[in-house]
């Protein structure tokens, strides 16, 4: 069997590095969301990056919480704090993956929905939704989080 | 014999999140009637087990820590063992939790009750390296114990085995505990006065239990005992005693609780061994994170802004199919029956089926958000939004528990009130119960929708979001004016036992669901209906009598009618500073009903169909964006609709159902005017 020790170094490089990424990625995007709603209720200009990334409070919240938790993992880690940085990746990639899922429901709902009222959304349009922000990164984020899943299994009760 | 002409029942007791629901799903298939305790609002839930071809009153009593006078679900817990003397008391103890759970235990032994110990989660226990030998502990205790799984149901069949011979062989153990020498002497002759002077109330409850409560000074108790011929000399006595103790071992309550803590640390030691290094637990290491005061909010607020994200984006196909169904389909044989009146077929196509259809559309968002709320309660979740957000609602007198009903109000008002009922503090209950309706239902958001999008443009988010805001900030300030005058008392401390965190269980999901979801479609369904027929009389009646059906589709003819002679009222006098049309005046009457009934209602007034209402409103000029403010702001805080209203009622009472209508018609008025008068005065319009 696995040592934790072993396990830990899978961890340290394989996750943390892709994650600190990711966070900042997610970040980003967080911020962008952020100013999107602001574009969105003044009409002061073009959203940014729109295909992507909508003009929602709600989902900024969602994405800067992801972004914190994965560089809080990191900086968990140096302080030599491996199980509080294993917590956050587990919570930031579930959260993540929990963002996609609901995305990805949320087109279905809408593909069915056009379908009862009658007015069919065109193909593009469900393929750019399976493509916003928060879908796109929790594809990424899906390994990850199975593979913290087992090792947070593995170190706990 | 007399035991056998009534049906034998049993209680469930146990602490709080010991998993108590889930064996209650277990032994009686989920199935349940819910009710109240008598005289309080506190849910009573029955059942029936079935077990050899006999059934069994099953009775799920609150969740408690011990069985004193200072809560009213402690009271409900031991009045019901004493006065309704059920056959057997399953406490249901945690086998990861043993010393709390075993206090309950011992104190229900006291009382005389004929107890079986489930010793629930013993798979948790073993993970994290203890061994409980449960047949010790039956020895000791003196009384049956099963080890079970609640969650997989392991142990069940063994626990209804051992259910079933308990109510043959009744097995008491009211001594478990000895209090020492001194104590021992007290109760002994406390007991004995009561035998000789109230020998009926010896025989209602064990006479030990009343002694000891009497030495505790058990407020319940000496009232009862005072109102007894010879309840002053007991009293007396008891006093007496307590006095003496006093001086030997101080405050005799403080001693008692001490030594039954004692001999419960006693057992635990005897029957607990650590047979594994224990790992890091799995909970302990999310909540490290989770529970973090400053990380865990903007968790929090993620996970509840994807369970609205759930609720109201993923349900929209089947609100769709109802609607259609509904307000298509029905709507149209309705008007396609040939040989009925007009006034029927206005009637049911108007009345009935639209009322109905106004509740019906919304059924799926309410059923998918106790979908996604029930997932995060059985994952172990939402207890640790309470406990983040204690902190702050302790600021305002508010326990941290108040937060529930105001996240289940953003779905619907009706159960977000009753969820109130999770409060022990009957004060913090009641205040809760009062503000849970200014949380932002989904029934407003299209109100807010329409008129925003028809004056507010951009801003129009913005707007919406505000309200949500606003209706939360009010709840608080209402909340702490409540708890400073009508509802006095020291806010109390966070006592919920965080649950371990657990896979949720299909069934149990879906038992809860299913009966938040029905109690919805039910209590506000009928309440709904009954008030769209009311709205339809006012508006196809006036002062000439009956104007017919097409007074819902001639604004002119409208004006004639009672509902029309009322909004052009309210527009005039009470609402002549808000500046609204009196269409808009009337459509704020009708949503009193039901709030999605505005956006109805103002449709018809202006004589156009659902669809064209924002442009119709954008068009016509109904509002300016300072008004328009103004008019959501009424709409999300004045009286929530009529069903809130009859659930406030029904859990707090008359009085309290007017007072939350006056106080809310009077602060949506005093908001709205304030937003008016003051965006005035800062150059809006």
């Amino acid at each position: 069997m696995e040592n934790s020790k072993g396990i830990f170094k899978r961890y340290i490089y394989v996750i943390i590095p892709i994650e600190v990424v990711l966070g900042l990625v997610y970040s980003v995007a967080g911020f962008i969301a952020i100013i999107n709603w602001y574009l969105g209720t003044t009409g002061a200009g073009e959203f940014l990056y729109s295909d992507y990334i909508p003009g929602d409070l709600g989902i900024s919240l969602v994405m800067l919480s992801i972004g914190f938790l994965m560089i809080l993992s990191a900086y968990y880690w140096f302080k030599r704090k491996p199980v509080k940085s294993l917590a956050a990746t587990t919570l930031g990639l579930g959260l993540a993956v929990a963002a996609m899922v609901m995305q990805v429901l949320v087109i279905i709902a809408s593909w069915l929905d056009g379908i009862i009222v009658g007015e069919p959304i065109a193909y593009e349009e469900l393929v750019m939704g399976f493509l916003r922000a928060e879908a796109l990164l929790g594809y990424i984020a899906l390994p990850l989080f199975y593979i913290s899943l087992r090792i947070l299994s593995k170190i706990t009760t | 014999m007399a035991r056998e002409s009534r049906r034998v029942k049993i209680a469930l007791a146990g602490i709080p999140n010991v998993g108590k629901s889930l064996i209650f799903n277990r032994l009686t298939g989920g199935r349940a009637w819910v009710g109240n305790w008598p005289g309080v609002t506190v849910e009573k839930k029955v059942g029936t087990l079935r077990v050899n071809g006999a059934e069994i009153e099953v009775v799920d009593l609150p969740g408690i820590y011990s069985l004193t006078a200072y809560s009213v679900d402690e009271l409900i817990a031991r009045n019901f063992i004493v006065e309704e003397k059920p056959d057997v008391v399953v406490c249901i103890v945690s086998a990861i939790n043993l010393e709390r759970s075993l206090y309950l235990a011992l104190s229900l032994l006291e009382l005389g009750a004929n107890v079986v110990i489930d010793l629930n989660m013993v798979d948790l226990a073993e993970k994290e390296g203890y061994k409980i030998d449960y047949k010790k502990l039956e020895f000791l205790i003196g009384v049956p114990v099963v080890p079970t799984v609640a969650t997989t149901g392991r142990g069940i069949g063994k626990l209804k085995e051992t259910i079933v011979k308990a109510i043959h062989e009744k097995k008491v153990q009211a001594r478990i505990v000895d209090y020492g020498r001194i104590v021992e002497e007290a109760i002994s002759k406390i007991e004995e006065v009561i035998k000789d002077l109230a020998p009926e109330l010896a025989e209602k409850y064990p006479a030990r239990w009343i002694a000891l409560k009497l030495l505790e000074g058990d407020s319940d108790i000496v009232g009862k005992v005072s109102k007894l011929p010879a309840g002053k000399e007991i009293i007396d006595k008891a006093n007496q005693l307590r006095e003496i103790l006093g001086k030997k071992i101080g405050d005799p309550e403080s001693y008692i609780v001490k030594q039954k803590y004692e001999r419960v640390l006693e057992i635990v030691k005897a029957v607990v061994e650590r047979v594994a290094v224990p790992r890091v637990s799995m909970t302990d290491l999310l909540d490290s994170v989770l529970t973090h005061k400053i990380v865990g909010i903007p968790l929090a607020l993620s996970a509840i802004y994807l369970l609205f994200r759930f609720a109201f984006e993923v349900s929209v196909p089947l609100a769709d199919l109802v609607d259609v169904a509904i307000n298509s389909y029905l709507h149209d044989i309705v008007l396609g029956i040939h040989g009925l009146p007009d006034w029927l077929t206005s009637f049911l196509a108007d009345g009935v089926i639209a009322g109905v259809g106004a509740v019906l559309i919304f059924l799926p968002i309410i059923a998918f958000f106790f979908l996604g709320f029930a997932i995060l309660e059985d994952v172990g979740y939402m207890a640790r939004v309470a406990f983040l957000v204690d902190k702050v609602f302790h600021k305002f007198n508010l326990p941290g528990k108040a937060v529930i009903p105001l996240i289940i109000g953003f779905g619907c008002n009706v159960p977000g009130v009753m969820a109130a009922r999770a409060i022990e503090d009957e004060n913090e209950r009641k205040t809760t119960a009062l503000i849970a309706p200014l949380a932002s239902c989904n029934a407003r958001l299209p109100v807010y929708l329409v008129i925003g999008g028809a004056v507010l443009g951009a801003s129009a988010g913005f707007a919406v979001l505000s309200l949500y805001v606003l209706g939360i900030i009010l709840a608080l300030i209402v909340g702490l004016l409540l708890r400073k005058t009508l509802f006095k008392g020291a806010s109390s401390g966070f006592i919920m036992e965080l649950p371990p965190y657990m896979m949720p269980r299909f069934d149990n999901v879906a038992i809860k669901t299913w009966e938040r979801t029905k109690r919805f479609l039910f209590k506000a369904g009928t309440v709904i209906f009954l008030g769209t027929v009311i709205v339809w009389l006012l508006s196809v009646t006036g002062p000439e009598g009956y104007l017919g059906p097409e007074a819902l589709e001639d604004p002119q003819l409208l004006r004639e009618s009672w509902a029309g002679i009322l909004g052009q009222l309210l527009a005039s006098t009470v609402f002549s500073l808000m500046g609204w049309d009196w269409r808009a005046a009337v459509a704020l009457f009708f949503g009193f009903v039901a709030k999605e009934i505005v956006v109805s209602s103002m449709a018809i007034l202006y004589g156009v169909g659902e669809e064209k209402i924002v442009d119709v409103i954008a068009e016509r000029h109904v509002f300016t964006p300072l008004t328009a403010y103004a008019y959501m702001a009424f709409v999300l805080i004045y009286v929530p609709c009529i069903a809130t209203l009859a659930m406030v009622r029904n859990e707090l009472g008359l009085k309290y159902a007017i007072l939350a209508l006056i106080y809310e018609v009077l602060l949506a008025y005093i908001v709205s005017l304030s937003i008016i008068s003051i965006g005035s005065v800062l150059g809006f319009r």
